[in-house]
């Protein structure tokens, strides 16, 4: 299987007092597209270590036709900063970067709507590659297992 | 290269917008980004408004996501 060699994405900040010379901050972005049974929805997402599963904002699951109320495969979480967040998962094909694709479980959240971005975690994401950051030379390395 | 890995050695570069394209757009603006990753397409308050600019643009399945607020920090 190749490597897949990925740029960060350097995304514009605005100044703080802590870090005033600081006007972008590179965060490793990968575009995904989520398929479910009767639409496709392609995102931006976060490859997050630290993050146990792959969630997005909660908007995008009626964009796939998702039915979030009666959906009761929840899964309570929490993060820095905030806990008992509500995730609601189905399982959705999942390509990744328009390179290669598998069905995961996807969770969407109340929680992601204000950064609007997906985060792709241990589960599903990290099981499915093998990663390497290299932030240095500005890219990130992605293996398909 | 991955220290780990057992690839034969081929690299494919895979296209991610530059970040740049979000520096002129409002924090908390959702915008929706060409399929060649190279343009902002779309751009609104809401994913609607983004989403049916970027179509009226031609793109019929961009990449959505939201600018940053200022004091997003993700950990």
């Amino acid at each position: 299987m190749p490597i897949y060699s990925v740029p960060y994405t350097f995304v514009p900040k605005g100044e703080s007092p802590a870090f005033p010379t600081r006007v972008s901050t590179p965060r490793p972005i990968l575009p995904v597209k989520l398929q479910s049974a009767t639409a496709t929805w392609t995102a931006g997402a976060i490859v997050d270590s630290g993050a146990d599963d792959c969630v997005f904002p909660i908007s995008f699951a009626s964009h796939l036709g998702l039915d979030i109320a009666n959906n009761t495969r929840t899964f309570i979480f929490g993060g820095a900063g905030s806990k008992n967040q509500i995730a609601y998962f189905f399982d959705l094909r999942v390509t990744f970067g328009d390179f290669v694709s598998y069905r995961l479980p996807i969770g969407f959240s109340s929680a992601l709507e204000y950064v609007g971005i997906g985060l792709l975690g241990q589960n599903g994401f990290f099981e499915s590659f093998a990663v390497s950051f290299d932030l240095a030379n500005r890219h990130f390395y992605l293996e398909p297992k | 290269m991955l220290p780990f890995s057992s690839s034969n050695g081929d690299i494919v570069n895979v296209a991610t917008f530059d970040g740049e394209l979000l520096r002129d757009i409002p924090p908390g603006t959702w915008v929706a980004i060409s399929a060649a990753q190279d343009r902002v397409a779309g751009a609104g308050a809401t994913i609607d408004e983004a989403l049916a600019r970027a179509r009226e643009d031609g793109e019929t399945e961009p990449c959505i996501l939201r600018v940053p607020l200022d004091s997003n920090l993700i950990l």
